[in-house]
């Protein structure tokens, strides 16, 4: 697809990339592919970056955008396709590459040393100095200033970067591109650590940038922000762009719709029959947000019948980690209950002891898998037969008098390894000596081996290949008609509308959206992680 | 049995012997002795008559109660470098129960012996406490606990404790009252200075290497160890066990003091006791924190600490290629070359 | 009472003297352990470096006579432990506390080794060829102003030089320093071999600094002070070196207060119990800022 005879985008369908006289683009990137392994991040993007324009990038977790802007960035090497800067192809070995070449990014997380002040952060690996007097400090903090008035990114430059608010820190990372007369400056995900307010000063600054002449480009999932600060949006889906527009052309659901593609077979699902006994009700559930003193996620209310399935949607960082920690009693709760309706009844409050909390809810039959396989649900250093009474270990079965039973712990490894069907070439072998999907299915009939009451299952199917996926979703199924509940967190919709009965979407530290099975579509899924429900959108 | 993991070790330990082979032939050619003499001597020194296994017991026991100590705090995750330190608090109060009471022996030995680990247990307290309730570096906390344990041990001891000889006269070196006869383990034979305590030693470690290996515990403070985050979804009290695990490889050591006192030297005596913390560690570090393998590098060791004598009249070798010998091997087998050229290839390889 | 007065002044006045003396070994491998922990590597190797110093100063002085080109070999020694140090832990990534304990070790036997091969002595030597340092006012050697000196010089160095400058963006945040095109291993290795020279420095003055003798273990710990003194520091050259310079004037009482009626080990405590107290503190307040996040 040339970037010559492209159209805007019309009503349905989908278009392609928009047409730009190529004489006025600042860089134009062609056929860039990128494979880790037999991963491929990206297939094949092209697009071009205008001067003193922001240029959105859009597309689902994995569709490519990080990669792509890294290629950009001199982070990653591309196996393919070329990059042109100014009409003259260039190759960047290294992050210094770009740099020369006026391309800086502003990662997600921030690149930053704390213990220095603003000026030594900006300065670093560029600084002016001599052999004698050392760095030429006055020089350093004049061209600063220079900076922040020309931009308004008012920063002190004598403070210690780690006392000053993420969003400074932000600016200070701006001012650092700056500073190496960067042209093209690239932020990734750069909202997700600011509040409403500081989002706008963001933006505030960002025009500023844009209309001085720079070609800024904004990565986000959240569309309403794309939206408003954008002047070109391109959308990425698999690996490669599949469309553009400008913003005042598309409503929101477009975007969403372009992001997630339409072409996805819808599966009947029985409903389950009402009536059934409450699993599990969490109730005003608040919990702390990782590394956040402050920022809290909940409050939190859910009810869960037995039988039924729970999908819990959300882009990476809305909650729903924190949330399912504290649900297995890995967390203590800030307020709020959970009560568990197993085998019997545990109820869990706010309060530390969390291994008791844990052993507690098993015991009951709450089943965990973690999207950690390799070092939370199984024991790098050991043996799989360990991996395998893990959570069991107190059991009589396993545990006479306080010593292993370690016949009886292999013997149940064989059984677990024979009932998930799991290629492994011993109970003794390690298991990172197990493929990702083995080491899954090893985990899940580990889990399953007691008929637990709810299956609590993070990523099921993240990295396995399509075989083995489709075996461990036809567990779930069977598992829930046999009347466990199970509550799945998946960052795959499809898979979600493939199980769930219920699908509960996070964003931002809250439930935004409870979705029925049957009214839930992908699109308003994935809308709803956007936080258009939110804007009244979806 | 996990052959290819087997095979890495057994190539780093001979890539390691051989190194340290080199090095230390060159050393000894300098002083105009060669490696073979070198190594009959000192095996001789260990194993040419019942004598000399039983002072190769007399030096491997407190090796191995110290390599005990360390490991044990090493599956749970914690670095104790203060086992020096326990051991002499562990000897020092040993050594004042002992000599302070007159009890018979069925009473006042293993009243002496538990004073020795309760007071090592007592020295990590405060390490213990500060890195499971704040995570302060333990490595630092339990280090400056070792200088302190010195000066305390020795001020008190001075102060209060102090041996006088017959005529009344103070001892001029920091030792204390002799404990009694019957604080003291008696010896096995007259003629070698191998006591009961080898015995004592002998059966903690073969409970402790069963706890580690056989029961729940042992899993899960080897899990612990491991990932933190594996053991607290297992449903283990991660930070309360390490707690307690660091408080009993405190105890160790305060026993490896105890046992010196009572069973060889029978008196605290200031730089008595150096390094037997810091071998303890080499060797658990040697034995790549494996119970087993502590039996074998403590061994080693003791073979080695056991021919300073026998290097000193029958060579012409300086006594302190003794103390050069284990940690030399230890250097060289941490930094494992053969680790990192296989890294070097396989990252070759990858790209 | 005059007398009395006099007698007190006197031992201040030699306290101060012997002080400073014991200082400034102590100050200079402070120093050198700065470097150290400011691209955040645990150095507890020092008091190997020291012993390094020691010896090769004292036997280069002893064949030329000359003491001063002692403390270049000095330096020398201290530069080469430092060298298989960063080696051990930048390059084969083996953990730095087992490499510093064992470095330790195995520079306290080799000395004796290479005292008895090299010149047929055990445990001590007295060297009758060895020159001696240069004195001011014939008290003070020119080696303790040089420490002062280097205390106010590596506070410069390293917030004022564009090296410093690197190696502290390397011990906050290597990740973000790899990204901003400077080189991590690259400035550890400098900052470790600049600790070597300067621990080496500190250690050749125990021999050339009075009596031209070596005795095996004459470092005595000094190097652990140092380690003190950088942790209570935190890595700051100027508190570490006053650290260390109160830590050696407090050593320095250990004797004279025993006229007292004090015993010597509360002065010889000092630096140890002093740094668990400013390493607890530190640790507590990191962990409250961290919120007590500890996930079990």
């Amino acid at each position: 697809m040339s970037l010559a005879d492209e159209s805007l985008i019309g009503g349905g369908g989908f278009g392609g990339p928009s047409p730009v006289s190529p004489g006025a683009a600042a860089v134009i990137l062609e056929g860039l592919r990128k494979s880790y392994g037999s991963v491929h991040a990206v297939r094949s993007a092209s697009l071009s970056l205008q001067a003193g324009q922001v240029t959105a990038i859009v597309g689902e977790n994995g569709a490519g955008k990080s990669t792509l802007v890294k290629m950009l960035a001199g982070v990653e090497a591309p196996d393919g396709g070329t990059i042109s800067v100014h009409g003259k192809k260039v190759q960047f070995r290294s992050a210094r590459d770009a740099a020369i070449s006026g391309i800086g990014m502003v990662f997600q997380e921030t690149a930053l040393v704390p213990q220095l002040t603003v000026w030594e952060n900006v300065s670093l690996g560029w600084e002016t100095s001599s052999r004698i007097r050392g760095i030429d400090k006055h020089a350093i903090v004049d061209r600063l200033s220079a900076i922040t008035k020309e931009y308004g990114l008012f920063v002190p430059a004598e403070r210690q970067v780690g006392a000053l608010p993420v969003s400074m820190q932000q600016q200070v990372e701006i001012l650092k591109v700056l500073y190496r007369d960067a042209e093209v400056i690239i932020l990734d995900e750069p909202t997700g650590v600011l509040t409403p307010q500081e989002t706008e000063g963001l933006f505030k600054a960002i025009r500023v940038l844009r209309d001085a002449g720079k070609a800024v480009i904004f990565i986000s999932h959240k569309l309403n922000e794309v939206l408003e600060i954008s002047d070109i949006i391109y959308v990425m889906r698999a690996g490669e762009v599949v469309a553009s527009a400008t913003p005042g052309q598309l409503a929101p659901r477009d975007l969403a719709q372009l992001m997630l593609g339409n072409d996805l077979p819808i599966v009947e699902r029985v409903k389950p029959e009402a009536g059934l006994p409450t699993v599990l009700e969490v109730s005003d559930l608040v919990c702390s947000k990782f590394g956040s003193a402050e920022k809290v996620i909940g409050p939190i209310n859910l009810r869960l019948s037995a039988g039924s399935v729970l999908g819990v949607a959300g882009v990476a960082g809305s909650g729903q980690d924190e949330f399912i920690a504290t649900l297995t009693g890995l967390r203590p709760a800030v307020s709020g209950r959970i009560a568990f309706q197993g085998k019997h009844s545990v109820v869990i409050e706010p309060g530390p002891a969390q291994s008791r909390s844990v052993r507690a809810l098993r015991g009951a039959g709450m089943a965990y898998v973690p999207s950690d396989r390799g070092s939370v649900a199984t024991l790098a250093t050991r043996p799989l037969w360990v991996s395998a009474i893990a959570g069991r270990q107190r059991n009589p079965r396993f545990d006479w008098h306080g010593f292993v039973r370690k016949r009886k712990a292999r013997e149940f490894a064989r059984e677990i390894i024979r009932d998930g069907q799991v290629k492994a070439h011993s109970v003794e072998s390690l298991p990172s000596s197990l493929s990702g999907g083995n080491l899954q299915k090893f985990i899940v009939a580990r889990e399953l081996a007691d008929n637990p009451q709810l299956l609590v299952v993070e990523e099921p199917t993240r990295g396995i290949d399509v075989g083995s996926a489709i075996g461990i979703r036809q567990r779930f199924r069977d598992l829930a008609s046999s009347g466990c509940a199970v509550v799945v967190i998946s960052s795959d919709l499809d898979e979600l509308m493939e199980v769930a009965d219920q699908i509960v979407v996070f964003f931002d530290g809250a439930i935004v959206a409870e979705m029925d099975r049957n009214d839930a579509t992908v699109e308003s899924v994935g809308a709803a992680m956007t936080g258009l429900a939110r804007m009244g959108g979806a | 049995m996990n052959w290819t993991l087997v095979s890495r070790h057994l190539t780093r330990y001979s890539v390691g012997l051989a190194i340290g082979g080199v090095v230390i032939s060159i050393l000894l050619v300098a002083q105009g002795e060669n490696l073979g003499r070198f190594v009959n001597v000192v095996l001789a020194s260990s194993f040419v008559s019942t004598d000399a296994v039983l002072n190769l017991a007399r030096w491997t026991a407190p090796l191995i109660l110290s390599s005990l100590a360390f490991l044990i705090g090493a599956r749970a995750g914690i670095f104790n470098t203060g086992v020096e330190g326990q051991i002499i608090v562990g000897a020092c109060v040993a050594a004042i129960v002992g000599s302070s009471m007159q009890l018979p022996a069925i009473v006042l030995l293993p009243i002496t012996t538990a004073a020795g680990a309760a007071a090592g247990m007592l020295w990590a307290y405060p390490a213990a406490w500060l890195f499971r309730r704040y995570r302060v570096n333990e490595v630092v906390t339990t280090l400056m606990l070792n200088y302190i344990a010195v000066l305390l041990c020795n001020l008190v001891v001075r102060v209060f404790f102090l041996a006088k000889s017959s005529e009344g006269h103070e001892s001029i070196t920091v030792t204390s009252r002799p404990i009694a006869e019957s604080a003291a383990y008696p010896v096995f034979v007259g003629s070698s200075s191998a006591s009961w305590t080898v015995l004592a030693t002998v059966l903690v470690f073969i409970a402790g290497a069963i706890a580690l290996l056989s029961t729940r515990w042992g899993d899960e403070v080897t899990a612990i160890g491991g990932s933190r985050k594996f053991a607290s979804y297992a449903g283990i009290d991660a930070r309360g066990v390490q707690f307690r695990v660091f408080l009993l490889s405190g105890a160790i050591g305060g026993l490896v003091g105890a046992f010196e006192v009572q069973g060889i030297l029978h008196q605290f005596i200031d730089g008595s006791l150096t390094n037997f913390g810091w071998n303890g560690i080499l060797g658990g570090l040697l034995a790549m924190n494996h119970p087993v393998g502590i039996a074998a590098s403590s061994l080693f060791l003791g073979m080695i600490q056991n021919s300073q004598l026998a290097i000193q009249q029958f060579t012409t070798v300086s006594p302190y290629m003794v103390q050069l010998i284990a940690p030399l091997f230890i250097l060289i087998f941490a930094i494992d070359p053969v680790k990192k050229a296989i890294q070097t290839i396989r990252g070759r390889n990858d790209n | 009472m005059t007398i009395e007065i006099a007698a007190i002044a006197g031992s201040i006045l030699f306290v101060l003297i012997a002080g400073l003396q014991s200082a400034t070994p102590l100050v200079l491998a402070a120093v050198g352990g700065a470097f150290s922990a400011q691209v955040n590597v645990f150095n507890l190797a020092l008091e190997g470096m020291m012993i390094a110093g020691a010896f090769a100063g004292f036997a280069v002085s002893n064949l030329t006579g000359n003491a001063l080109l002692g403390m270049l070999a000095g330096a020398g020694g201290g530069m080469l432990v430092s060298a298989i140090f960063a080696i051990a832990t930048v390059y084969f990534k083996t953990d730095e506390i087992v490499v510093g304990i064992v470095i330790n070790l195995v520079m306290l036997a080799l000395t004796g080794v290479l005292l008895s091969t090299l010149f047929n002595a055990s445990g001590q030597f007295v060297s009758t060829t060895a020159g001696t340092l240069p004195k001011m006012w014939n008290t003070f050697d020119v080696l303790m102003p040089l420490a002062f000196v280097v205390v106010i010089w590596a506070h410069w160095f390293l917030y004022r030089s564009r090296t410093g400058l690197r190696m502290r963006a390397v011990g906050g945040n290597p990740a973000a320093t790899t990204a901003a095109g400077v080189s991590v291993n690259g400035y550890r290795y400098r900052a470790l071999l600049i600790g070597g020279v300067l621990a080496g420095v500190g250690g050749a003055y125990l021999p050339l600094s009075g009596l031209s003798m070596f005795t095996v273990g004459m470092t005595a710990g000094a190097g652990f002070i140092a380690v003190s003194a950088v942790l209570f520091g935190d890595g700051k050259p100027l508190l570490v070196g006053l650290a260390a310079l109160i830590f050696g004037i407090m050593g320095a009482t250990a004797i004279p207060i025993q006229q007292f009626k004090l015993p010597s080990e509360y002065a010889l405590v000092l630096p140890y119990l002093v740094t668990i107290i400013a390493v607890s503190v530190k640790g507590i307040r990191d962990a409250k800022r961290r919120g007590e996040e500890l996930l079990t």
